[in-house]
């Protein structure tokens, strides 16, 4: 069942506007490990991106967010949320949920 | 017990619990930048006692930014009466009213829908505290009623009950009302700032003392040295 609309906002280090490009030809979002935790997770903001937010993207998944989320704040973690997928890169663990829909508003 | 503020983030993840409808500044005056996977985002840490700790973080995507926050405890905390008594005891100990939480973990929510208890609004209680931290936040810890009326409004979000209009007074509202009295020589109560020996009253406004400064640092706002201030002032 689609679940969303989610947004992430642009910023300099997680949500950057090469991150958006990869993340629309690739069709998954991916997430790192908080500091110190092992567990990599895909987070987001609840909602459409609205025009106050600024730049970033906003998206649809067929993944129902985890139960530890909050009305202000959705997390898909790998292990503990079904359907979220482990990526592997430069020696990195990631979770990957697969979009939808994906809008890229981060030109 | 006594709220600590960590001057270190917690170097594990953190999970959402609680969504208090009151800015990250009328929480803390020890906020800091920070940022990590979902976003950017200004918060504090706190310790109680050896086995609590928890932070105050706002997004900057969060909805009601401006005047929410929210408490996040260590990922490893995850029994939900544990993780409830936490919440319970964080938001006591920071002399946070009950109204005031708007979600809490084992509610059910909506994403993207966060609702004020129509309760929530500005008490004499609450309003004590407030001014108290409001005039620690001046130059040489001196508020004035004139201060205190326009700075209020910045630390705290008033509702449309706050803003009616005062039934005795027709020139003011509520809120103005209730913290003329909480700074009204009248209020004699064992339990007034001044009874307590947070403040004292100093021309049109009151001072905060050292004892009031220690309790300011006892419930988190702060964690400023007291040592060099005169007992008495």
């Amino acid at each position: 069942m689609p679940q969303g609309p989610f947004h992430r906002v642009q910023n300099p280090h997680t949500q950057t506007a090469k991150i958006a490009k990869m993340q629309e030809l690739s069709g998954e979002l991916w997430g790192l490990p908080a500091r110190g935790s092992g567990q990599p997770a895909v987070k987001a903001y609840p909602g459409p991106l609205t025009e106050d937010k600024g730049r970033g993207i906003e998206f649809t998944t067929d993944i129902e967010p985890m139960p530890g989320s909050s009305p202000n704040q959705a997390q898909w973690y790998w292990k503990w949320t079904p359907g979220v997928e482990l990526r592997q890169q430069n020696g990195k663990d990631y979770a990957c949920i697969a979009w939808t829909s994906f809008k890229n508003m981060q030109p | 017990m006594t709220v600590r503020v960590l001057r270190y983030e917690p170097d594990i993840d953190v999970t959402p619990h609680a969504i208090i409808w009151r800015s990250l500044r009328y929480c803390t005056l020890v906020i800091r930048d920070g940022a990590d996977d979902l976003d950017q985002y200004k918060g504090a840490s706190f310790a109680i006692g050896n086995d609590i700790r928890f932070d105050l973080r706002v997004y900057k995507g969060h909805i009601h930014s401006e005047v929410t926050v929210t408490l996040y405890l260590p990922e490893d905390v995850r029994d939900k009466e544990r993780i409830s008594e936490i919440v319970a005891i964080a938001i006591k100990e920071m002399e946070i009213p009950v109204t005031a939480v708007a979600w809490r973990r084992g509610q059910q929510f909506q994403f993207g829908k966060i609702e004020r208890s129509p309760q929530d609004r500005l008490k004499e209680r609450e309003a004590r505290v407030l001014i108290l931290k409001i005039a620690a936040s001046q130059p040489e810890r001196v508020a004035t009623l004139d201060t205190l009326r326009k700075e209020v409004p910045k630390f705290f979000d008033l509702s449309p009950a706050d803003k009616a209009r005062s039934p005795s007074r027709k020139n003011e509202s509520k809120w103005q009302i209730v913290v003329r009295n909480t700074m009204s020589s009248h209020t004699t109560g064992t339990r007034t700032i001044f009874a307590q020996g947070w403040a004292k009253k100093v021309p049109n406004g009151l001072k905060v003392t050292r004892r009031g400064m220690d309790y300011l640092n006892s419930i988190g706002f702060s964690d400023s040295s007291t040592s060099d201030l005169p007992e008495d002032v």
